[in-house]
């Protein structure tokens, strides 16, 4: 066998699928943290690294003291090897169980989107990356911001507020950036943050900032394991071994 | 793809299997749910418990022509080496995973699996019986199913009761397994045989009812593993199935096999020398 390392790929800052789930009624909160400690968590990663999964970092607001419903239950961000990896995932059974899994958990609210080029102006539930350049976000230090709008401004000025925020961040001087803003909410990942996170909670009614923490899972698919115990606030920067690797 | 060994047999006792039947979500196309089922559910199903102790898997579609809501749209047989290895399998993110398909397409409410006992009198709405106490191997040979309304409702429990007690009685020469479940407006049974079918008292049974499903299951392997580009089944084509499963038996029977053969290599070798 060769020991030789393989060539690390080059991530595409665009091929990351942005993820805004609201939990449905019809599941509990408890219930809620215990089906993406014991699933969906692991099984993102046990199921989609061999499909081509390079990043994933989950986070939980759910349960948040006085956090607004208009704000997401869980963000994500999913890196893939580029975004046509992530629609030829669909061919494989694994990718396809993976995704049905979700369907009676999370509202029709809910969904993810590949992000375009950030050009100054925001579409609201239209992902933005901020920074045109490939980096390894599960090997670097990602600080998150989830944002509620305060109630005294409007929706269009609110979305203007963040869109001037992303502006200057650009320029600040970060690795990587990926926003997302919603009539009510904002959230944004940032990679080498240089006090954009602290910039664009000032803008937001309740908020929550985190630094997801790199967790390894302890066992496989078939291992028995109870899974991870998850709750309100938790993030996570998954790390393991991509297929490239 | 490569070619696929052959099976090592895996007998398992007659109460390790989950006799399922699974009605449709309100407001699901039949279509949608066969589309689904095809693509993910069943093929789900082959591919993620094996590793957890599933040995032999028989879903099965049921003709929506006519059919009354009464009758199941699917039913399946899931065996399993132990009777505890189903419960235990879900302490697997595989299997729990699994699981979490059902919601998304079944009524969970109506659907139901159970574990079937021995053949009693008198015989019980809603509860799995098998007529035959030892272990079998329902994957290998062939197994036939039938699903039915009875055409004479009124009496029928006590007339399947009779039918059941002659077929136990004298079971077809080269059938080692059979379970039969008797719901609310219809009736399932399967059988297995070692080899290939021949004649049957299953006729006999399929003559009172109407028939939704009157198949023998095809013997049929996965088109491929998890990640591989595999679209799943059409089960409006495939509606009877005996999946082939690739079990860690057959894997560690290759293992042992392969060892012996290095070895038996091995061995002419130094014999040459």
């Amino acid at each position: 066998m060769s020991t030789r390392k393989k060539k690390p790929l080059a991530i595409p800052p665009d091929a990351v699928k942005v993820w805004r789930g609201y939990r449905a009624s019809t599941i509990s909160q408890p219930d809620f943290f215990t089906r993406l400690g014991t699933v969906f968590i692991p099984a993102t990663v046990e199921m989609q690294i061999l499909a081509g999964l390079d990043t994933y970092i989950p986070t939980v607001p759910a349960g948040l003291a006085g956090k607004p419903d208009t704000v997401p239950d869980e963000t994500a961000i999913l890196f893939w090897d580029s975004q046509q990896t992530y629609t030829d995932c669909f061919k494989v059974l694994a990718c396809r169980t993976y995704t049905l899994t979700h369907a009676a958990c999370y509202t029709p609210q809910s969904g993810a989107q590949f992000p375009v080029l950030f050009n100054g102006t925001l579409t609201a539930e239209q992902p933005v990356y901020l920074i045109d350049k490939s980096e390894d976000w599960m090997h670097g230090k990602v600080t998150h911001v989830i944002g509620g709008r305060p109630a005294k401004v409007a929706p269009a000025d609110w979305i203007a507020s963040v869109a001037k925020a992303l502006t200057a961040f650009q320029s600040s001087g970060i690795k990587g950036g990926v926003a997302c803003v919603g009539n009510d909410y904002v959230v944004y990942w940032v990679l080498g943050d240089k006090g954009t996170a602290a910039t664009l909670v000032k803008l937001c009614d309740w908020n929550k900032v985190v630094n997801p923490k790199n967790t390894t899972l302890k066992k496989g698919l078939w291992d028995v394991w109870p899974g991870m115990t998850v709750t309100s606030g938790d993030s996570y920067n998954m790390q393991f071994k991509r297929r490239w690797e | 793809m490569s070619a696929r060994r052959k099976p090592a047999p895996h007998p398992v006792a007659p109460n390790t299997v989950r006799v399922w039947r699974g009605f449709m979500l309100a407001g699901t196309d039949y279509s949608q749910f066969a589309q689904i089922l095809g693509s993910v559910f069943v093929p789900a199903c082959a591919l993620l418990q094996p590793n957890a102790g599933l040995t032999a898997y028989v879903p099965s579609m049921v003709s929506q022509k006519n059919k009354p809501a009464a009758v199941p749209d699917q039913t399946a047989l899931m065996w399993w080496a132990t009777t505890t290895a189903h419960d235990e399998a879900t302490k697997t993110v595989a299997v729990r995973a699994y699981q979490d398909l059902h919601g998304a397409v079944y009524d969970t409410k109506v659907s139901r699996s159970d574990v079937p006992v021995p053949l009693g009198t008198p015989i019980a709405v809603n509860q799995p019986y098998y007529f035959f106490d030892n272990p079998a191997d329902w994957m290998l040979g062939t197994v036939r199913h039938l699903v039915g309304a009875p055409k004479s409702p009124s009496n029928f429990l006590t007339a399947l009761q009779t039918w059941a007690s002659a077929y136990k009685a004298k079971p077809p020469k080269g059938v080692d397994g059979a379970l039969l479940l008797a719901g609310n407006g219809y009736v399932a049974f399967w059988e297995h045989w070692t080899k290939k079918p021949g004649a049957s008292p299953i006729d006999d049974l399929a003559k009172t009812v109407t028939p939704f499903l009157f198949a023998t299951a095809e013997n049929i392997p996965p088109g491929g593993g998890l990640w591989a580009d595999w679209p799943g089944w059409d089960l409006t084509q495939h509606t009877c199935m005996n999946v082939q499963l690739d079990r860690p038996v057959e894997r560690q029977a290759l293992s042992l096999s392969k060892k012996a053969g290095g070895l038996r290599a091995r061995r002419s070798t130094s014999k040459k020398k």
